[in-house]
């Protein structure tokens, strides 16, 4: 089971409830969020979290539509590009986070900021490296009643 | 109508919901090494000994050093609200380098503010009654997130310098930013004067633009705390005496 998806559920159906309420709106028809496939969400976990919290407020009952979105790593030293999977073949650092009951987890899963302490560009070497597509959590779109 | 969420805005929701029963110091400054990390440290140690709940967020994403000031190494773990922050003397700590360690963090602006985000958001407080947070240096990404993250709550500021011309005319800028963001700053002069009470490093401070100022000597105690050879509770009676006014001052709100 995992747990971090619940604490990023929270944190989406908050903002989504706030966000409502400064609108003037009475409840939410459907929203869409998006997040990067380095953050390695467990997509059923986060759906469940999302909808149980949703219960009694403007969200619940709501079309909800999860995407998940390619993850593009950049050096901005040489320009170079690579995917997810080049990442993690990538990844040479002992950075690491415990998840309780599901041992160590990649630092990317909670703060997916972090892709430049965790490898260097496969092309030149620079720690100047950034995840420019895919880094983040996000709600693109929400349609309210 | 349809609109969209950015990530920043859905982690401060959260970070605001987290932390709403606290209130937040932002401990900051004009440059570096002035001493700001240990007074957020003592600081917050202070208010824990007082039986007060108490977090402490490292928000110095290049230069973390409160896990360094207070000796702790613990690898961070997560549960169901998020990362369990790791607890010394009853302070509640989150600092990024409990993740990097003795890591390089190269980022630029945006991926510090969103750092800053997850960490202060993603962090089972719990019920705080104070949340001190260690700045780093100037007026940049990490403060002004932090800024944004912590809008709508009860906020002082502590502006940290040394007697140092240099340091108290950078010190004015972040002043400055903190009055216009509508945030009480009151002054901390550090390494003021030797606890011998016969020279000052620096001569006298010039004027920080606050209207409160507190003075802190210059202690060698506070270097071998840092190195783990002595408690906090065993530096000199004027480094005490200095933070419990400070604390003092600090919760008068």
């Amino acid at each position: 089971m995992s747990l971090h998806e619940w604490a990023v559920a929270d944190a989406i159906v908050s903002s989504l409830v706030n966000f409502c309420s400064s609108r003037g709106a009475s409840r939410i028809l459907k929203v869409e969020i998006v997040y990067g496939e380095a953050m390695e969400y467990n997509l059923e976990v986060l759906r469940d979290a999302v909808e149980y919290l949703s219960k009694g407020t403007p969200l619940e009952g709501a079309e909800i539509v999860f995407k998940e979105e390619k993850s593009i790593f950049r050096c901005n030293a040489c320009g170079a590009k690579w995917d997810i999977a080049e990442a993690e073949r990538l990844i040479n650092r002992a950075l690491k986070v415990e998840e309780e009951g599901e041992g160590f987890e990649s630092p990317l899963h909670f703060i997916p900021e972090l892709a430049s302490s965790l490898m260097r560009c496969p092309k030149c070497g620079s720690p100047d490296v950034e995840m420019v597509e895919g880094d983040s959590v996000r709600v693109s779109k929400v349609v309210m009643g | 109508m349809s609109e969209d969420l950015k990530q920043f805005s859905i982690l401060r929701s959260e970070a605001l919901k987290r932390i709403d029963s606290s209130k937040v110091f932002l401990v900051g400054s004009g440059k570096g090494g002035v001493g700001k990390s240990i007074v957020s440290s003592l600081v917050a140690l202070e208010l824990a000994s007082r039986g007060t709940k108490v977090g402490l967020l490292d928000a110095d994403v290049h230069g973390s050093s409160v896990p360094t000031i207070l000796g702790v190494n613990k690898v961070i773990s997560v549960g169901r609200m998020g990362f369990h922050p790791i607890e010394f003397e009853s302070v509640k700590i989150m600092s990024l380098g409990l993740i990097t360690e003795d890591e390089v963090v190269p980022l630029r602006g945006e991926r510090k503010s969103g750092v800053i985000a997850w960490l202060l958001s993603m962090t089972n407080w719990g019920d705080l009654d104070y949340l001190v947070v260690d700045l780093p240096p100037g007026t940049g990404d990490e403060v002004l997130s932090t800024l944004r993250l912590t809008d709508g709550l009860v906020r002082r500021s502590l502006a940290v310098s040394t007697p140092s011309a240099v340091a108290i005319r950078v010190a004015r800028k972040y002043v400055s930013l903190m009055r216009e963001e509508k945030v009480d700053v009151i002054g901390v002069i550090n390494m003021a004067y030797s606890l011998d009470g016969t020279s000052s490093l620096f001569g006298e401070a010039e004027d920080l633009g606050v209207s409160k100022v507190f003075r802190l000597p210059i202690d060698p105690g506070v270097e071998e705390f840092i190195r783990g050879v002595r408690s906090w509770r065993d530096l000199s009676s004027d480094m005490l005496k200095g933070v419990r006014e400070i604390v003092d001052e600090l919760i008068s709100i």
